[in-house]
């Protein structure tokens, strides 16, 4: 709107206070997409039942966005560099759309690759599992993060800036190190950060975040 | 090593900062929060190009848009001086013949919304020629480099002094030469070992919160601004040779500034919102998004290559050392920069023999200026990097090897020029027991660095004036150019002033800056005002005083040695006689002003080699230890000692906060991507994209030390401390880094894709 972009209509969606909280709906966690970055942080619900993930999301955001911005103004806007999409995906959260056709529910993980049209985020349900577990270093950015959920032996990753959009992978534990690497797509290479660079780290980030988990060490 | 004046009331207390209340309640008022009824808003149009011949403009589909009453091309310049500049005056307020970066301003609409602005711009019809680019100062440099300047812009090379000289156009796109040589080449001949290396160093946007703005109206046949200026004196001047138009019908005011870290110096908004105010006949205001700032002015990205001869015990003998600065599409203040890059790549250290050039290379990217440290930023980061090489190299310890090598306290820094006024070695001795070097342990990745930031201070024949004007009834008015750029100037002044008069300090009041009355100043930058304006304000004080007491002193009838000034009364024996009835009695019922003025410059010498000796040497010692993560290359922070010499410090705390913030400041360079460019296309010019350090940045072991040696030239034995300590940064935390993992990262910034591209070249 700075560079002179305009809205016919402007609608005020702050007094709907459905879209605001932060609910447990047993399974899973239903956080409103007017939710602020502060509030998931605060939460005393997500402290209790989603520790690792409230931790992790403590560090992504800069001050700004951490104090006002909120869960699902964030998602939507869709910066290449945040990291929300990439923390959400790896444990399994799935996003909820009102459309013209009822609400729709999308994972979190492919959800920004095809938004639907005429649609609004209204919340993100998070599941609550007993035997996952989430480790995530950022301490690359701006050129790439991971994150890893851990459920048995099964490895969920993400990998956020390295691509246009987040990247996620499945899969074996076992497998995970040449898996991972065959699947990555090419990143990007410019010079805020070379394709090589981001792959490799990619390798080392996930391994590291892995071991992490085994040793059962904290987000 | 402190040997300090007596206890003080007022000097050497951390006061409250005079500008603490109103900055923290959001009473304080910027240019940005300049307004007028009826005020426009500029907008301009910037060039998508890198470099292209402009061959056609047509605004005529803008002119009669809703809201818009003004539309500034190169059409509409005739009676101007249309470009400016500091000693080469070859950027022009709009594209005339060509645009030379991408964000080149093209044109400029003043709307009474920024929207209908906007608006109006996308009917401005342009056509560009593409022209070939040159996006770094070696394509640039290139036999069949493209010329940014194919005929040589108005200008001039100022007189220097020893050893000095100064040159244009030596090559392509070389725009300003600045070489400095003393001693006999030889000297190099006797060496035992010569050292030859090469340091590239980064290019940081100053990010200064509050954004380039003006706001611009005629008042009458006066052309009035407010503007967020570091130097409203010389930008009057400068405005006065654009607009051909009587220096005294240009009043320039300065509010409170929202930083500037050097960017703020001469034209910048400044031209088109006067332009635009003309034009309209309305008041203009131009204030520029964060975005524009970074396509307004950076720091100057450096290749230094570096020559230094030392005999085998390690006594440096000569060094020679030929710098390139990347000064964007416009030369701007890259002359100055030079001066310094060139003059200080020699260090603190005793040397046989210099010769040293340094180049102002034009290339297709945004221009580059004055940005805090000023050429020493560059130069400390190659300078202090070698000498570790050498240390190594000679298998002495890095910290040895300086104490062996600085100057002593008076020693002049080379021929003709003034003493060093900080005991060098007492300094670093402060930040390495501090980080604990000396009994440090290596190994795990881990490893310290230590490092002398050095530059002068005060500028360069630098002039100021200051009035005291005394009330009848005590208060003080303090007048000077100093502006408030949030280093605390304001305070310190006030504290000088009201211990000088032995009154309170809240009695002191420092009027907005208007150059209609306030006395002249030739700018708030170069760490120039505590030891040159504050003289000037010292002598103000001082003759108003006198005036003071000889007038008491006639009216008791007695001595001036008998009598004291103390908090507006007169205090002989133990009587006090207060001085308002004294003076309404003299002067009647309507009060009187006592005033005093002063005058700080200093004097002109050819044995100096910018024409006058340097004020003062500014130092910021510094020590880091880091650990490197070989598997990532990133550099965990530990620890970061900083520490600069106040001389005196006026608010020791004021102090330390420029200490701290231009050591974290420094950080931005080493740790960060700074200004990443995809050839000429700048990827990171936002304020999301771009990185600066957070809070959360800061190491645990961030530390800073205020050092009060007390030789200062400023009142008090005060000394500058608004750039030092972001000097040692990038070298100490670079030469942590090899001492840890056994690397030596000669570029910056030290990004963990370099490090670890220099880990595995290492390991082969």
């Amino acid at each position: 709107m700075r560079s002179g972009d305009t809205a016919g209509t402007l609608i005020n969606l702050s007094a709907l206070p459905t879209l605001c909280g932060i609910e447990d709906r047993g399974d899973f966690i239903r956080v409103g997409a007017l939710a602020t970055h502060w509030d998931v942080e605060t939460s005393p619900l997500l402290a209790t039942r989603l520790a690792a993930f409230q931790a992790a999301w403590t560090t992504i955001g800069n001050v700004r966005i951490r104090m006002t911005g909120t869960v699902g103004g964030n998602l939507m806007a869709a910066e290449r560099a945040y990291d929300g999409p990439v923390l959400l995906g790896v444990i399994g959260a799935k996003l909820i759309f009102l459309t013209d056709a009822g609400e729709i529910s999308l994972p979190a993980l492919s959800a920004h690759q095809d938004y639907p049209d005429r649609a609004l985020l209204t919340a993100i349900d998070i599941p609550v599992s007993m035997t996952a577990r989430l480790s995530f270093d950022r301490s690359l950015k701006p050129v790439v993060s991971v994150a890893v959920g851990l459920d048995g032996g099964v490895v969920s990753v993400g990998v956020g800036c390295a691509h246009t959009t987040p990247f996620f992978w499945l899969g074996r534990i076992d497998d995970m190190e040449d898996a991972l690497s065959a699947a990555l797509p090419d990143p990007i290479d410019n010079p805020m950060g070379g394709a090589a660079y981001r792959r490799r780290m990619v390798g080392v980030l996930s391994r590291r975040l892995v071991d992490r988990l085994r040793r059962g060490d904290a987000s | 090593m402190n040997e300090m004046s007596a206890n003080l009331d007022v000097v050497g207390h951390d006061t409250v900062r005079k500008d603490a209340v109103p900055k923290t309640t959001g009473a304080a008022t910027y240019t940005v929060d300049v307004s007028f009824p009826g005020m426009l808003h500029a907008k301009v149009l910037r060039s998508p190009h890198a470099h292209a011949r402009v061959t056609s403009i047509d605004a005529s589909k803008v002119r009669g848009m809703p809201g818009v009453h003004a539309v500034v091309t190169r059409d509409d310049l005739d009676g101007l001086n249309p470009t400016y500049g500091y000693f080469i005056k070859d950027q022009p307020i709009v594209a005339m013949d060509k645009v030379r970066y991408i964000g080149d301003t093209v044109a400029a609409v003043a709307a009474e919304t920024e929207l209908q602005a906007v608006a109006a711009l996308e009917q401005i019809t342009v056509g560009y020629k593409i022209l070939p680019t040159v996006a770094t100062v070696e394509e640039a440099m290139a036999e069949t480099a493209p010329e940014l300047f194919e005929e040589e812009p108005m200008g001039v090379v100022p007189a220097y002094g020893q050893g000095a000289s100064g040159a244009r156009r030596l090559g392509r796109n070389n725009c300003y030469r600045f070489s400095y040589e003393t001693g006999d080449e030889a000297a190099f001949d006797r060496c035992d070992h010569i050292f030859e290396d090469r340091f590239v160093f980064s290019r940081d946007q100053h990010f200064h919160l509050e954004p380039f703005v003006t706001v611009a109206r005629m008042d009458g046949d006066v052309i009035e601004i407010w503007s967020s200026t570091q130097n409203p004196f010389p930008l009057r001047k400068e405005l006065a040779r654009v607009f051909q138009y009587p220096e005294n019908r240009i009043r320039v005011r300065v509010p409170y500034l929202g930083a500037g870290y050097g960017a703020k110096n001469n034209c910048k908004t400044e031209p088109i919102a006067i332009l635009l105010a003309r034009l309209s006949g309305k008041p203009v205001r131009f204030c520029m998004t964060t975005e524009e700032n970074f396509l307004t002015q950076s720091q100057h990205a450096a290749i230094l290559d570096v020559k230094t001869g030392v005999m085998a015990d390690g006594t440096f003998v000569a060094r020679s050392g030929h710098i390139l600065l990347d000064s964007g599409a416009y030369s701007d203040a890259s002359p100055l920069v030079a001066e310094k890059a060139g003059y200080r790549l020699p260090g603190p250290y005793n040397w046989q023999h210099l010769n040293i050039d340094c180049d102002c290379i034009l290339t297709n990217t945004t221009p580059a200026g004055p940005y805090r440290g000023f050429g020493g930023t560059q130069a400390s980061w190659a300078s202090e990097s070698q000498v570790d090489i050498i240390a190594r190299a000679l298998g002495r310890d890095p910290l040895d090897l300086r104490m062996q090598n600085v100057k002593n306290l008076g020693e002049a820094y080379v021929p003709g020029e003034s003493g060093i006024d900080s005991d060098l070695r007492a300094g670093l001795k402060v930040v390495a027991d501090r980080v604990g070097y000396e009994a440090r342990s290596r190994g795990d990745g881990r490893g310290m660095g230590v490092s002398i930031g050095f530059k002068d201070a005060g500028g360069v024949n630098k002039p100021s004036q200051a009035r005291i004007r005394i009330t009848t009834t005590g208060g003080v008015y303090l007048e000077c150019g100093a502006i408030e750029i949030g280093q605390g100037i304001h305070t310190a002044m006030s504290q000088i002033v009201a211990e000088l008069l032995n009154t309170q300090l809240d009695r002191v009041v420092y009027p907005e800056l208007n150059t209609d009355y306030t006395p002249f100043e030739q700018g708030t930058n170069a760490s120039s005002a505590i030891i040159g304006t504050a003289q000037a304000v010292q002598q103000a004080a001082l003759v108003a005083k006198q005036k003071v007491l000889e007038f008491a002193a006639r009216e008791l009838d007695c001595g001036i040695d008998e009598i004291e000034l103390d908090d507006w009364s007169i205090r002989k024996g133990n009587d006090a006689h207060p001085l308002a009835p004294m003076i309404m009695g003299y002067y009647g019922g309507t009060g009187y002003e006592f005033t005093g003025a002063g005058f700080f410059k200093p004097e002109l010498d050819h044995a100096a080699p910018l024409e006058s000796q340097c004020v003062s040497w500014e130092f910021g010692w510094g020590a880091a230890e880091v650990e490197v993560d070989r598997e990532t290359g990133l550099i965990r922070l530990l620890q970061l000692v900083v520490s600069g010499d106040a001389g005196r410090a006026i608010n020791p705390l004021v102090c330390r906060g420029q200490d701290e913030g231009s050591a974290v400041m420094g950080l931005t360079g080493v740790l960060f991507p700074c200004m990443v460019y995809d050839g000429a296309i700048l990827m990171n010019g936002n304020g999301l994209d771009y990185r600066v350090p957070l809070a959360t940045d800061i190491p645990d072991g961030f530390v800073s030390i205020l050092q009060e040696q007390g030789h200062g030239p400023g009142p008090f034995g005060s000394k500058s401390i608004g750039e030092g300590c972001m000097l040692p940064v990038a070298s100490a935390i670079a030469n942590a880094v090899e001492d840890a993992i056994g690397v030596r990262i000669r570029e910056l910034p030290l990004t963990p894709e370099r490090v670890l591209a220099a880990i595995d070249e290492a390991c082969g």
